[in-house]
């Protein structure tokens, strides 16, 4: 972890910073807990899930095919 | 019960050395190592060009924000790294082009998750984000825009 942030400060290589950043992304994400999580939020407000994309939407409206 | 919240936790907390939190949780221990101001940095001023660097650091972000709503305050409490956010990655105009590359003054969709997450912990936080940085414009500005 120190490694980490002695690679944050080192501001003069772009591939230290990517891999910095890539390496406590790594650490700290979990993109499965992440799609869950959203997929939660997603179902949990305003039924957002059952509603159409304003693709659909403006389709509907303008009875148009995009 | 995450340990943040604990009452002994946080009487000691002050006390411990940083592997002693990063040990006890690990988000506590990237705010004790001043990792939002460290990031705000380099949106600010390193500017990496790095499609992956930017995203890479939403990531993280993001990830800080579940934590708490305190972690979540204090992001929303750097000014300068929400002033970069917003300008930035979820700009109120946008000339997109195939041939940009770089992240910078164009919409990005891990930026707006974010500003989701923060929102979500308490109402004062989403009035402030919405009055501050009239977010409503901004969604419209990221909606209009053409997927790449």
């Amino acid at each position: 972890m120190f490694l980490l942030r002695i690679g944050l400060d080192d501001n003069t290589s772009v591939s230290i910073l990517d891999s910095v950043t890539l390496c406590l992304a790594e650490l700290i994400d979990n993109e499965i807990e992440e799609v869950a999580l959203d997929s939660q939020f997603f179902a949990s407000v305003s039924n957002g899930f059952l509603q159409p994309s304003l693709q659909v939407s403006i389709q509907i409206l303008f009875s148009i095919h995009l | 019960m995450k340990i943040s919240n604990d009452e002994n936790f946080q009487k000691e907390a002050p006390e411990l050395k940083d592997v002693q939190i990063i040990r006890a949780d690990l988000i506590l221990g990237l705010l004790r190592m001043d990792t939002v101001e460290r990031i705000s940095y380099i949106l600010n001023e390193i500017r990496p060009e790095s499609q992956t660097t930017i995203v890479n650091i939403f990531r993280i972000l993001t990830r800080m924000a579940r934590h708490s709503l305190s972690t979540a305050l204090k992001i929303v409490q750097s000014k300068p790294l929400m002033d970069c956010i917003f300008a930035s990655f979820l700009p109120l105009t946008s000339a997109l082009s195939a041939l940009v590359k770089k992240l910078y003054g164009t919409p990005v969709h891990n930026a707006l998750k974010l500003v989701r997450v923060l929102m979500s912990w308490s109402k004062s936080l989403t009035i402030e984000l919405l009055t501050k940085y009239e977010v409503g414009h901004r969604i419209l500005c990221y909606m209009s825009t053409e997927p790449r």
